[in-house]
């Protein structure tokens, strides 16, 4: 099988329908850093040919997308491929999403389409069952690849059993190496059975079977005692060799580990500093709204001035007008003084009201002294004097009461004025200050934000790379489990110990089965040597020789098998390695085999002695010989190859020149689809360097401008480079 | 050789066996000349006979009481 | 003799009741009774007048106002008269803000035309003076929720982004000094 196209649409961070990747023949790679995109290109295509989900998910639609869409809109999350196989063919899988509210969504059903093209017509198909035929789950097996972790696929030994049924010489050795190993027990029952019931020679067969039945138990037991204790052994040993290599790496571990805590500290302090201002709640709580007031306190100042000024100015005329008035009164007051009868105020030497009025009453004056009798010329002058006296006091009351009037009267009963220019003058001065301050205080904060948000994403990308140095540890560390790195090593002299006392434990056992399993020779030998009477207990047991051999031989044949077909694929393996390997490195793999019927992959060098750690890219390059053997497998037995799908999540191409690997590859004519983060140095391409490339290369980018906190501006957007 | 069947090439594989030639006394050359299953379905051979007997009934999907019972049979009356 | 000031926190303007559910409600938990121990519900602000307030900048700084619906069944006030609001106790994270009421009492002088000289005098009441002033406050409000809830049809989303109100008054900023670019650092979201 041959993928010519991949087409990914709204699938996670792949928005819309322009992600399209046209592949070649052999190599095609994709370059994209962390977060980018990769892993979610390569889970697309899981998701594709998982013929097992039979529902849409609405995780998986691109959150841009669902940001776009109406309420009542749709749109649909489709993964197509366009293959050869036999033919051109095609498969597609998707979904149908709508937005039914602000928050809610409703998922369509899942369609799976399969197409071929048969002659000239393209015919539609079942989507499950073109994968099934065409790409099934074994194969993916051992065709997709999720880093470097999964490429040890012989690890389990289900696989192996898998592989070699399906691509070894000869198949379906298992059920005969079965029903002949069960044919020679039964016959083996039956003779003895009839051996003791034969009246020659019941008795000692008889004896003989009852030890044979007793051993049997022993042996039995005894090799299960066996097993246990090698399993035992092997732990031990693993586990101490799992120390002592992983010391240093332990070190090494914990200084990540230190280093990785550090930045997490320093990014969850700037986080809190981002975040501790919340823009909204502070155009309020700091008055950040007034920053374009200061035109308007201006205003307001203005205003409160010119009113204060105009009142001032209405009062001062006021103030004019009365003082006018009560001037005026005063003439009055002095020409009133005057008019009366030439007179002003009495003079001094004059004697007041009361003195006239006694005059008066005593019919005298009191001044010159001569008797004023009621009716003469002198008392009509004293009491016309009096009458004058009191109209003119009365002249003058009424005239003060006048002047007092206009002194009290005011033009402005209220003061609202000077409380507008007090509330003008208090905002003045520092609060002025501080109001046309605002607009400056706040770019100043978003100025800080953003330098805490570069800051914030120095930091972040500094914990990614901490974590892929973590991760290619563990993976040259032979997928060392971390909490085994976490521990302590004073383990180890105790486990020495203990593995030494299995281990003689384990040749004594081996030395007691011996002897039992000579003594059973000796009985067998002793049963068989027996003389039965009867011809049908030497039939049985001619029947049950002949079933045991063939037993042996059928148990041989299958050995044998498997044998040649790790030969082969080892032979295979070394050829691509040899290919692969860089300049300075002659190894070899071997497969070996192990107690429990699983197979191991081993790295051996040129003078024979065993890499026991090889690095990261060796065992990378190992592995893929491996995988690029048994695909060789397939391309003979099913006369169709299939492509190798890899997201190598860490760069573990290193030691080996990226350019040189990525041509070889490149020119095995195998089909490779690799996803990778080399040749991208700072996020950006290294141009230079994959001019030297042979074949297509794709770059994977986030689209810039996304907002790392909202899910719905990031989308991945796919372009060809070569 | 034209084309080998799986069961074919168990057959070869166990019947070429060096300590099964010996105890059921042929020789390679026996089993070279057997071109198919039926065919040593027709040999004197009671071993050859009885593994390919083995083979095909296997699978053809008998079971193994089945088998046991014809394997038995057979053998006890031509060991 | 109580100050103009005193008169003017002692009322309660009103709002458009259609601007309840389409702009009051998305933003403040009015209607739902402050209580700090259940977190707020997710609104951006607490009491209603706090969009009040906001509306009311917005309609200040464009110098626009609209005037409200005659018919009083289609106004409402919130339960807080003027002199309260600001006064934050219960709110974890906010600050009393009660100063902001002195600025708007300022705007609102400047920009309304009462004959102050005629007030002084006499001649007016002053509770006719108060009338205008919060007439005034409603229409420069109105206009300002109006303004909110067509951006609010544009863009369901415009204003639950981080900094879309900071925005909306910085760029008032920005209409005012020509050439300034500062605040094209305000990290956008892409639309």
């Amino acid at each position: 099988m041959i993928i010519k196209e991949i087409r990914i649409k709204n699938f996670r961070s792949y928005y819309g329908d322009s992600n399209i990747f046209e592949l070649s023949d052999g190599l095609t790679l994709i370059l994209g850093d962390n977060g980018d995109g990769k892993t979610t290109f390569f889970e697309a295509l899981q998701w594709l040919f998982n013929t097992t989900i039979d529902r849409g998910n609405i995780d998986h639609v691109s959150e841009m997308r669902k940001s776009k869409l109406e309420i009542g809109e749709s749109d649909e999350v489709l993964v197509s491929m366009t293959f050869e196989h036999d033919g051109e063919k095609s498969v597609e899988k998707s979904f149908s999403f709508e937005r039914t509210g602000e928050k809610t969504f409703r998922v369509g059903s899942l369609l799976y389409r399969g197409y071929e093209t048969k002659g000239a017509e393209r015919e539609s198909v079942n989507g499950k069952q073109l994968i099934d035929r065409c790409y099934d789950a074994f194969i993916q097996r051992f065709s997709m690849f999720k880093g470097e972790a999964e490429l040890d696929v012989l690890d389990n030994p289900t696989a192996l059993k898998e592989l070699v049924d399906k691509f070894s010489d000869i198949k379906k050795f298992d059920a005969l190496v079965e029903n002949a190993s069960v044919f020679e027990e039964k016959s083996g029952v039956a003779y003895t059975k009839e051996m003791k019931s034969d009246e020659k020679v019941s008795k000692e067969a008889n004896e003989i079977d009852f030890k044979i039945k007793h051993l049997g138990e022993l042996i039995g037991q005894k090799k299960k005692d066996i097993k246990e204790k090698q399993i035992s052994c092997d732990t031990f040993a693993n586990r101490l060799s799992q120390l002592e290599q992983n010391q240093e790496t332990s070190e090494q571990y914990q200084d990540i580990k230190s280093r990785l805590k550090t930045q997490e500290e320093k990014r969850i302090k700037l986080k809190g500093m981002i975040g501790s201002v919340n823009y909204s709640h502070s155009l309020l709580d700091k008055l950040w709204v007034l920053c374009a007031f200061p035109p308007i306190l201006n205003e307001f100042q203005q205003k409160c001035s010119a009113l204060s000024k105009e009142k001032r100015r209405l009062e001062r005329d006021f103030d004019k007008q009365q003082a006018a008035a009560i001037a005026k009164l005063e003439t009055i007051k002095e020409i009133q003084g005057a008019l009366i009868n030439g007179a002003t105020e009495l003079p001094w030497y004059l004697p007041d009201q009361e003195t006239m009025e006694e005059m008066l009453r005593d019919h005298v004056c009191k001044v010159c002294g001569r008797p004023a009798e009621e009716g003469s010329e002198a008392y009509k002058f004293m009491l016309h004097k009096l009458e004058d006296y009191k109209s003119h006091v009365e002249a003058k009351m009424k005239r003060e009461q006048e002047k007092k009037t206009l002194e009290e009267q005011s033009l402005f009963q209220n003061e609202f004025i000077e409380e507008l220019h007090n509330i003008s003058i208090s905002l003045s001065g520092n609060r002025e200050a501080h109001v046309s301050g605002i607009a400056g205080e706040i770019a100043d904060r978003l100025e800080l934000v953003d330098r805490l948000t570069n800051e914030l994403k120095t930091v972040e990308d500094k914990i990614s790379d901490i974590n892929d140095e973590k991760t290619r540890l563990l993976i040259q560390a032979g997928n060392v489990p971390e909490s085994l790195l976490e521990s302590q090593f004073k383990d180890i002299k105790g486990l020495y110990e203990q593995k030494n006392r299995a281990e003689v434990r384990l040749t004594e056992l081996n030395g007691e089965l011996k002897v039992l399993q000579e003594q059973m020779k000796d009985l067998q030998e002793r049963l068989d040597a027996l003389n039965p009477s009867s011809s049908k207990v030497k039939t049985l047991r001619d029947v049950h020789r002949t079933l045991e051999e063939i037993a042996k031989a059928f148990q041989n044949a299958k050995n044998d098998n498997l044998r040649r077909f790790l030969s082969e694929l080892q032979e295979r393996s070394n050829n691509y390695l040899e290919a692969l390997s860089a300049n300075d490195f002659h190894g070899e793999i071997r497969l070996i085999q192990t107690a429990d019927e699983s197979t191991e992959i081993h790295l051996f060098s040129s003078n024979g002695t065993e890499i026991k750690k090889p690095s990261g890219s060796q065992r990378t390059v190992m592995y893929i010989s491996v995988l690029f053997a048994i695909s060789d497998f397939t391309q003979q037995k099913r006369e169709e190859d299939y492509p190798l799908i890899f997201d190598a999540a860490t760069s573990s191409f290193g030691d080996s020149k990226e350019g040189d690997f990525y041509n070889v590859i490149s020119s095995l004519s195998k089909q490779c689809i690799i996803v990778t983060k080399d040749f991208i140095t700072k996020g950006e391409v290294r141009k230079k360097d994959i001019q030297t490339l042979g074949c297509p290369v794709y770059r994977i980018k986030k689209a810039s401008g996304y907002d790392a906190r909202n899910m719905a501006t990031i989308r991945t957007i796919v372009e060809k480079l070569k | 050789m034209a084309y080998m069947s799986n069961n074919e090439k168990i057959l070869q594989a166990v019947l070429l066996d060096e300590r099964l030639m010996k105890f059921g006394g042929y020789t390679p050359e026996d089993v070279g000349r057997l071109g198919n299953i039926y065919q040593a379905l027709d040999s004197d051979n009671y071993v050859i006979n009885a593994v390919a007997q083995i083979i095909k009934r296997t699978n053809e999907g008998a079971t193994v009481q089945e088998l046991w019972k014809e394997i038995n049979t057979y053998l006890y009356n031509n060991v | 003799m109580e100050s103009l000031y005193e008169l003017w926190g002692k009322r309660n303007p009103e709002w458009e009741k259609k601007y309840q559910d389409s702009v009051i409600n998305l933003f403040t938990d009015y209607g739902k009774g402050v209580n700090q121990y259940q977190d707020v519900r997710g609104k951006i602000f607490g009491a209603g007048y706090e969009i009040f307030i906001l509306a009311f900048f917005i309609g200040l700084y464009h110098n626009q106002t609209k005037p409200l619906v005659e018919d009083k069944a289609k106004r409402k006030g919130f339960g807080q008269a003027i002199m309260y609001w600001g006064n934050i106790e219960n709110r974890i994270g906010r600050f009393s803000y009660g100063r902001i009421r002195e600025y708007m009492f300022a705007a609102l002088i400047a920009r309304t035309d009462i004959d102050f000289i005629a007030l002084d005098k006499g001649e007016i009441t002053p509770r006719k003076a108060v009338d205008m002033l919060i007439e005034k406050m409603e229409q420069y409000a109105n206009f300002g929720f109006d303004f909110m809830q067509e951006k609010l049809e544009e863009n369901p989303n415009y204003f639950f982004k981080e900094t879309a109100f900071l925005r909306v008054f910085l760029d008032f900023l920005k209409n005012d000094d020509e050439g300034d670019d500062d605040y094209d650092d305000v990290p956008e979201s892409l639309d």
